[in-house]
């Protein structure tokens, strides 16, 4: 017991500060994809709510697939089919240059791109659970286009999302241990290294387990703040 | 007109803070798995890797005048990653195989760790086809130790496949079995040095055979002729300088480099 206590602590030999720099590396890439997810999602919503036809159809199209595939083939799609399409798309445009896409922008683009199908949902459920009364109320107080959007109708779908984007953040956290397969030392990559140099899988295991229970936590009380914040103002119902 | 301009200027500058250009050719990027392989492949808390083949590879890389940097990548994705140019060489242990031949090519070997068998020490066994006559061996499935069996003792002896090398150990402690057939680093290391293995030794010496791969080398991409032949030469130029034996000799008491 005291054995593994020293392997996971931040002694000599102890994989403490390792975990730690895993654990740091996790949510970076968890914040950055989730980040990007929101901001697909608003386009995505926007692309099936009120885009063209054929812009419609590449929003359906998106979420459905993204949704209906399993996610660790999706980054395995951008990881190794995104990157070598990018380079032969280069090597159109400027001849002889071989540009390296680096790991962690290349997962952050796998995970974000998964996470905006979601995000796109999320949005526009909330955009159409808005009473049409509200738009033409601020038409009628003629605001422009967007203003009635940033001032009357975004505002309160956020409060109707924020529940599901906290959802929406731990599957990402949780998401983003898929990406130890490509190679990025994160939390679960750490752990995974540690557990078989030492031989003591249920220590580490149990430890990333742990932490990831910890930081998922803390964002959970975050969530529910905001969601409060939001609220105010609104009778408790 | 103007926001577009702008907009396409940021995705530009986003677009090469994300991309970079790939390493220059004097750098060599050497791939290998975060997965320790000891003795080969080690890895401290500090994500330092040390252990033979890491030892080897960079003396590879002085011999050959080259720079080279680490790459961790699972195993899984290691062939994938290579051909994606994420390193230059494979380091992981990765026997060469005309199977891997078809995507990848190899470099000389840089050690072949010789198989052989396992029995118990009360029992008295040659590895003959007549002293072999009528035992039953264990063996994991799929293996190029299995194939080795399969084409050599099939006629004689019973084969017992497993889907693991450690169930394979545990039905020759069991009695189930006379011998078991496998790496003999995996063996030493798995068996033979853990309490279990006690009644146990290894059976006649150990060996190697064209018929279970030709041992492991670098892995690099096909169209990389130049960098493969480079390193075969510096392996042959460490072999020749005896800098492979020094490090060699830290960690094995037999010649790993086999024939």
């Amino acid at each position: 017991m005291l054995e593994s206590l020293g392997l996971i602590g931040f002694g000599d030999g102890g994989w403490g500060f390792a975990l730690l720099g895993g654990a740091l590396v996790t949510i970076e890439i968890a914040v950055a994809s989730y980040v990007v997810g929101i901001l697909l999602g608003l386009v995505g919503a926007w692309a099936k709510i009120s885009g063209p036809g054929w812009v419609k159809a590449i929003g359906a199209g998106y979420t459905s697939v993204v949704r209906g595939v399993p996610e660790i083939l999706v980054i395995f799609l951008i990881y190794y089919g995104g990157t070598s399409a990018i380079r032969s798309l280069t090597a159109l445009i400027v001849p002889g240059v071989d540009v390296q896409i680096a790991a962690f922008p290349a997962a952050v683009a796998a995970l974000g791109f998964i996470a905006g199908a979601y995000a796109t949902e999320i949005f526009r459920g909330s955009l159409l659970a808005i009473d049409p009364g509200q738009r033409e109320a601020g038409r009628a107080l003629s605001l422009r286009p967007y203003q009635v959007f940033g001032l009357i109708v975004l505002p309160q779908a956020l409060r109707l999302a924020v529940p599901a984007f906290g959802n929406l953040w731990l599957v990402v956290l949780k998401d983003s241990a898929l990406i130890s397969v490509v190679g990025i030392r994160d939390l679960l990559g750490i752990g995974q290294t540690a557990a078989l140099s030492t031989r003591q899988p249920f220590t580490f295991y149990t430890t990333v387990a742990l932490i990831f229970l910890l930081i998922s936590t803390v964002s959970m009380v975050a969530f529910h703040l905001a969601e409060r914040r939001l609220a105010r103002g609104q009778s408790s119902r | 007109m103007k926001r577009i301009a702008t907009l396409a200027a940021s995705a530009l500058i986003v677009a090469a803070a994300l991309l970079q250009p790939a390493a220059a050719q004097d750098v060599v990027r050497l791939g290998t798995t975060p997965e320790p392989y000891p003795p080969f492949i080690n890895i401290d808390p500090n994500g330092k890797l040390s252990g033979f083949e890491i030892e080897l590879a960079e003396a590879v890389c002085a011999e050959a005048k080259v720079k080279c940097e680490w790459v961790l990548q699972a195993w899984e994705g290691i062939i994938p990653a290579l051909l994606e140019k994420k390193f230059d060489a494979i380091v992981a242990s990765m026997s060469i195989t005309d199977e891997r031949r078809q995507v990848v090519d190899f470099s000389g070997k840089y050690y072949d760790s010789p198989a052989m068998f396992v029995g118990r020490k009360d029992q008295d066994i040659d590895i003959t086809a007549e002293s072999l006559n009528g035992k039953t061996i264990a063996v994991q499935v799929s293996t190029i130790h299995a194939n080795y069996l399969e084409s050599k003792f099939k006629d004689v002896a019973t084969i017992k496949s497993y889907d693991t090398q450690e169930n394979a150990n545990l039905d020759l402690i069991a009695g189930r079995v006379d011998l078991v057939l496998a790496d003999s680093i995996a063996l030493e290391d798995g068996l033979l040095k853990t309490a279990d293995g006690a009644d146990f030794e290894r059976k006649g010496d150990t060996f190697t055979d064209k018929l279970m791969g030709e041992g492991v080398g670098f892995a690099v991409r096909k169209e990389d002729t130049a960098l493969r032949d480079k390193l075969t030469a510096a392996i042959a130029g460490i072999r020749a300088n005896g800098t492979y034996k020094s490090i060699a000799d830290k960690y094995f008491s037999f010649d790993i480099y086999g024939n």
